[in-house]
């Protein structure tokens, strides 16, 4: 009986044009949940910290986004794969780390970073080392290192200011290189150097071109005794980054859009099942037991009613102070948001309380919370599961308006903060598109989600009664 | 039960929520309220004693530290912070029903005044300005919407209206803000003097040779605000007007009309419309109440110097008596309008009359 009426439900679900999309957008929503924590495990603990993020492009956006531009764009490139090679010399090994890349982009990079980390048993001294880049064009640039044990070394194009411009005016030719009045070894900008055609606008990045072709980087190590490489990379860094672009603070925002979409899902439905769960036994309730204590009631309801919720939400949450977590957030919506459904639920139990059924129960000697919570409740299930559904835009959009105003849960990102985010950098004016359409698009796309099927489950339900 | 004992009834029973709600309030803010005079108190005690010394008066430390405390008391005395809240909370209510709302204790009006009824006074117009045209240009097309719609039942307008309905309001009116502000007012591809301003009232830095310019430019500068808000609340209205009229449409008397061979306009708008009436007032009368909570963000991101950016700046700065004016005031305008649509309801409605 039960599951019969259960399958009837789905057929007649299925039929539903706007239900199936609803449908479809809330599995969308659900992958990118379970996606979260498989593409960004640390996500949560990693959104907060700034140290995490220093060595990525601020402010650029999406990798995918130079294939549909013709603007100048490269990519952020990991090279962590590397052919090692050991030699020994008489008394002396010599170690030779190549790795090798094709660089065929139209941008120049924005920063260029090499970690090495070597450990070996000469602990108190350092060793000489050399990385040598060998460009296409069969130019070669050379940059002696001094590794020391066991030491993360991070080594960023700044280092290699000096070096490059040594470089340049050696086959520019030092007049040349006097000639351009205020760049000097300290304050050139040196990334793109490397990557850029040897002609006279390589100073500056805005004139550089691009030399494209195979780069070879070498790491050359000759030291007397065993030397074990624990970290070698080289991370050319564009400015396009991942597949959603980077903030403000060089977070990678794919994180807090992947991340928002959980969030999201358990702050709209928590919300909303509370909101139903108050509001259903408080109608009920209030209904049933009429008289002073349904006058008193409904009073309450009429004061909260009355009250401008939004304002007081944000007061409450600033009482609350940069403290407040997320179950305050969904406890404080829940509350102002059962009134409505309250009132449905008393009229519908002022009229259930006089059908013949209900009065032979109570003359079966029922008592009157079994009569509530076996028969009257059971009754307004079909309200019950279309306000769960058409509850749940609400609680999204007010908390992330309550985000967007900084009264969100600092250690979540949620889309509302990213929202904040975006407007704290002027992503508006400034052109940062990544950053303001896709949080914005995701919360819509997930209330429309649920007013969608929130809509077809009371089309099925409850085919009469709504009206308003 | 006559008429005037149900109105009776029903302004007893404002007023009641509207005592019991500042109440709230009141007791909500209480112990910040000490808080901040205690604050008070001390740097003016602070500002006396440096006074004190400055004039050369000789004290030793003990006789400082009696002096202070014996001032301290003096002002709380004089506050009335000596009392307990529910003594003193008759005079804040009394005051605020009387809309004397003291003075505010940061924020200031534009002509430098501290009263808070000034500052108020100051920002109402503008939100007006911006819900007022927002809410008359939803209510307009979301009532021909709704009846195209309603006329024709299953129709592609019909199932667009319901579509746009139902998803409209899922956008929030600050995201669809900053998208209009990308696209009319930051767009590079639109040339510079054809760009609609993204923010503010009027432009600070323009000095305006006429009135009626200063109005074109303020019309201007409405364009993006009130187009947000239209564009979120429009289909919903559309959809409730549908829905409503799909119900009248159906019933009998509107059967008989169309018998008699009334032209279809006039069953529409004379017989339909007015039978559904009553719901439709009260959500205006709801809509129109609940304008200054609802916009705070609107008006931040438009840059907007109305109520609502007035409560937002207030409520991060505690600016106490400005957040209980508003409180009241959004309070009774809530109240008016419940009470307004009831005695509405009544007029449309005769069963309510006599009910």
């Amino acid at each position: 009986m039960y599951i019969e009426k259960i399958r009837e439900f789905f057929s007649e679900f299925l039929k539903r044009k706007l239900g199936l999309i609803g449908l479809g957008l809330l599995i969308f929503y659900i992958i990118l949940s379970i996606l979260a924590p498989i593409t960004a495990p640390l996500g949560l603990n990693e959104w907060a910290l700034k140290d995490k993020w220093k060595d990525n492009p601020m402010l650029v956006p999406p990798e995918w986004f130079m294939y549909i531009t013709n603007q100048p764009f490269a990519p952020t490139l990991d090279m962590n794969n590397y052919n090692y090679d050991e030699k020994n010399m008489g008394s002396l090994i010599y170690y030779n780390l190549s790795s090798s890349i094709k660089y065929d982009y139209s941008g120049l990079p924005t920063g260029l970073i090499i970690y090495i980390n070597a450990e070996y048993y000469k602990k108190d001294q350092g060793i000489i080392s050399r990385l040598i880049i060998k460009r296409p064009d069969g130019e070669i640039i050379k940059y002696d290192i001094t590794l020391y044990n066991s030491s993360q070394l991070r080594i960023t194009d700044l280092d290699l200011r000096k070096t490059l411009y040594d470089w340049l005016s050696l086959k520019l030719g030092e007049e040349y290189m006097k000639s351009q009045g205020i760049i000097t070894s300290d304050n050139l900008l040196s990334a793109h150097i490397p990557f850029s055609k040897l002609e006279k606008g390589i100073l500056r990045p805005s004139t550089a071109e691009v030399l494209k072709g195979n780069y070879n980087f070498e790491l050359i190590i000759i030291s007397d005794s065993i030397v074990k490489i624990k970290e070698y990379e080289i991370k050319i860094i564009g400015n396009t980054h991942g597949l959603m672009g980077t903030d403000g603070n060089k977070r990678d925002f794919w994180l807090g859009i992947v991340w928002g979409a959980p969030v999201a899902l358990m702050i709209g439905f928590l919300t909303s099942l509370i909101s139903v769960i108050i509001g259903i036994i408080y109608g009920t309730i209030s209904g049933y037991i009429g008289g002073k204590v349904d006058e008193l009631m409904m009073r309450i309801v009429d004061v909260l009613l009355a009250l401008p919720v939004f304002p007081i939400l944000i007061l409450l949450l600033v009482i609350a102070g940069p403290n407040r977590s997320i179950w305050i957030i969904i406890f404080l919506i829940s509350v102002f948001g059962w009134m409505g459904l309250a009132r449905v639920a008393r009229s519908i139990t002022l009229q259930l309380k006089e059908t013949a059924f209900i009065e032979s129960i109570r003359a079966l000697g029922a008592s009157s919370s079994r009569i509530i919570f076996r028969h009257i409740i059971p009754q307004m299930m079909p309200y019950a599961y279309a306000n769960l559904a058409l509850g749940v835009p609400g609680a999204i959009l007010t908390e992330a308006g309550l985000s967007y105003l900084g009264l969100g849960d600092p250690t979540l990102p949620t889309w509302g903060q990213l929202l904040r985010h975006a407007v704290e950098v002027a992503a508006v004016q400034n052109g940062y598109w990544w950053l303001w359409i896709t949080p914005g698009l995701l919360i819509a796309g997930v209330s429309i989600a649920f007013v969608f099927i929130g809509h077809s489950i009371d089309e099925i339900l409850n085919p009469r009664i709504r009206r308003l | 039960m006559g008429i005037y004992k149900y109105l009776a009834i029903r302004t007893l029973n404002m007023v009641l929520i509207i005592i019991v709600i500042m109440t709230l309030t009141f007791i909500m803010f209480y112990a910040l309220y000490v808080d901040i005079k205690m604050q008070e108190i001390k740097q003016i005690v602070r500002m006396e004693v440096t006074d004190l010394i400055r004039r050369g008066v000789k004290m030793s430390p003990e006789q400082t530290d009696q002096y202070i405390k014996e001032r301290i008391e003096y002002y709380i005395n004089a506050y009335g912070l000596n009392k307990p809240w529910y003594e003193r909370i008759w005079r804040v209510l009394y005051d605020l029903l009387t809309f004397n709302f003291g003075k505010a204790y940061y924020l200031t009006a534009e002509s430098g005044s501290r009263d808070v009824s000034v500052i108020i006074l100051e920002r109402i117009p503008r939100t007006v300005l911006l819900l007022g045209t927002s809410t008359l240009i939803t209510t307009i097309l979301g009532l021909w919407l709704g009846l195209m719609a309603a006329n024709r039942p299953q129709s592609i307008m019909d199932k667009s209206i319901i579509i746009i309905g139902l998803t409209s309001n899922a956008f929030a009116a600050w995201w669809v803000g900053l998208v209009l502000q990308y696209l009319f007012a930051y767009n590079p591809l639109i040339p510079y003097e054809w760009r609609l301003p993204a923010f503010g009232i009027v432009d600070a830095t323009r000095t305006y040779t006429s009135d009626f310019e200063k109005y074109i430019d303020i019309l201007r500068h409405m364009i993006l605000p009130v187009s947000a808000l239209v564009i979120v609340s429009f289909g919903g209205w559309a959809l409730v007007v549908r829905n409503l009229l799909i119900g009248t449409l159906a019933e009998d008397f509107i059967m008989v009309a169309r018998a008699k061979g009334l032209p279809e306009n006039k069953i529409l708008f004379g017989h339909a419309l007015k039978s559904s009436a009553p719901p439709i007032i009260t959500i205006i009368a709801f809509s129109i109440a609940g304008i200054f909570g609802g916009v705070i963000i609107t008006e931040t991101i438009f840059q907007w110097n109305g109520m609502g950016m007035l409560i937002w700046e207030a409520l991060m700065q505690f600016d106490i008596p400005i957040i209980l004016a508003f409180f009241y005031i959004s309070t009774l305008l809530i109240i008016l309008a419940n009470f307004i649509a009831d005695i509405l309801y009544g007029l449309f409605d005769p069963r309510v009359k006599t009910g």
